[in-house]
């Protein structure tokens, strides 16, 4: 699922020469929460089938997250019936609802808030619609808790694992963050989302192939790929990983929702932009070594380097 | 009339030598031992109450499950245990919750441990080698 579009409309991570964690979230200029692509058809055949042979890996749920789930699912909905009337639509008649996709020739009536009337609880089925990962992050005590996701395309975690994890548990794994109180700040930031303001950001990695499923129960076999990057490899087999991931308030059961829309470029065409090849190369060589570690980059940025400094 | 915050001991006796400095003689205390009626007697606890308990590893967690389920939430409790502590290693691949460390008795993944603890699993994330 290699990006194939102009490089314009590639959502270009950087802003600065050096790069470190922070809370980059900026407030959306195009308030939606998901986005279709080129690539929509392909990745959406993907994902119902990583459903279908793998249910626990990539949908979990806890009980009394199903409410938070219709006013997610529901949120979505509207957006894509809003934003690509073409493909979509939502028809409501009191809780009797239908939701149509034309691109996929689906049609699909519900009760609202009756999960009996779905295949699926109301995330999942949502999920099976967009190209996004979801997930829903449910407010109490002070405390945001993963009480729900879709999740079929994650940088190397596992929803199963993480499930009903407060924030900060959830990201005890990232070196540093705790250590600057990012964790912390962060987290305040979310507790004060408020609904109508919706908020994005994106993440980065750099991946060892350009496989959209980089799920943690699957990393024993694509871990290893990394030992096999070499400098005249890296231009077509390294691939840029972006997130762009969104964060909406739903203000009836005031959770989160939290879409995370993942686009995978090779270096060689991202390199095809001479600035942004200047600007990652100086990014990468400064990039200090708790962050090289945690992104899974230490073994071959080298590699990488050596890549770059071929082409510059 | 003022009032006057109710506290809940959970212990046993090694437990209350634990929990012995936290406390000052004008707190309301009821003691409360370990056995199966802990749970009912949890859930009819007025809110506000605060939980001490303070066990064995083992029997500390069936408390704090019980706690929970009762909706007491991390800022009304706390929880020390002592002993012998029971590690439990969650494979990744296959998400099987073991006691060893090095493989994984499920699926046969060679496994490398991590300090990411999950409560609702009680276990640590354990990584393949590469």
């Amino acid at each position: 699922m290699v990006w194939t579009e102009t490089l314009e409309r590639f959502p270009y991570p950087f802003k600065e020469d050096v790069y470190r964690y922070s809370n980059n979230s900026v407030p959306m200029e195009n308030p939606i929460s998901v986005e279709m692509n080129s690539r929509y058809v392909e990745e959406i055949k993907l994902k119902r089938q990583l459903l279908s042979d793998h249910p626990e890996r990539c949908f979990q749920s806890l009980p009394h997250s199903i409410k938070a789930q219709w006013e997610a699912a529901a949120l979505v909905m509207e957006q894509l019936a809003g934003a690509y009337p073409e493909t979509f639509s939502l028809k409501k008649n009191g809780r009797e609802w239908t939701f149509q996709n034309k691109t996929l020739n689906e049609m699909q009536s519900f009760t609202y808030g009756d999960t009996a009337s779905l295949d699926h609880e109301p995330l999942d089925f949502v999920g099976r619609h967009v190209q996004e990962d979801l997930i829903l992050m449910m407010q109490r005590d002070g405390d945001l808790y993963l009480d729900a996701g879709q999740l079929c395309f994650p940088a190397n975690w596992s929803l199963a694992f993480n499930l009903g994890m407060k924030f900060r548990q959830i990201h005890h794994p990232i070196p540093g963050f705790k250590e600057e109180g990012l964790d912390s700040r962060i987290l305040k930031f979310l507790l004060r989302l408020e609904s109508g303001v919706p908020w994005e950001r994106k993440n980065w990695s750099l991946m060892a192939g350009d496989r959209l499923d980089t799920s943690l129960e699957t990393f024993d076999e694509w871990g290893k790929l990394r030992k096999t990057v070499t400098r005249d490899n890296a231009g077509e087999f390294v691939h840029l990983r972006i997130e762009v991931q969104k964060l909406f308030r739903l203000p009836q059961t005031h959770s989160i929702l939290f879409t995370i829309h993942t686009y995978v470029i090779s270096l060689e065409r991202f390199c095809e932009n001479p600035e942004w090849k200047r600007q990652f190369y100086e990014i990468l060589k400064e990039l200090p070594p708790h962050i090289t570690d945690y992104k899974g980059i230490g073994r071959y940025k080298g590699a990488v380097l050596a890549y770059l400094e071929e082409q510059l | 009339m003022k009032k006057v915050r109710k506290y809940i001991i959970i212990a046993d006796e090694k437990g209350l030598e634990l929990l012995r400095p936290l406390f000052r003689h004008s707190m309301t205390v009821e003691m409360l031992s370990f056995n199966e009626e802990l749970a009912d007697q949890l859930a009819r606890q007025k809110i506000g109450t605060y939980l001490y308990a303070a066990l064995p590893w083992q029997q500390l967690a069936q408390v704090r499950k019980w706690a929970e389920d009762a909706g007491f939430s991390d800022e009304e409790a706390e929880y020390m245990g002592y002993g012998e502590k029971e590690q439990h290693v969650y494979c990744c691949r296959c998400h099987a919750v073991g006691k060893d460390t090095v493989k994984c008795g499920e699926c046969g993944l060679l496994l490398e441990l991590s300090d990411h603890y999950s409560s609702l699993h009680d276990a640590y994330l354990a990584y393949p080698v590469l």
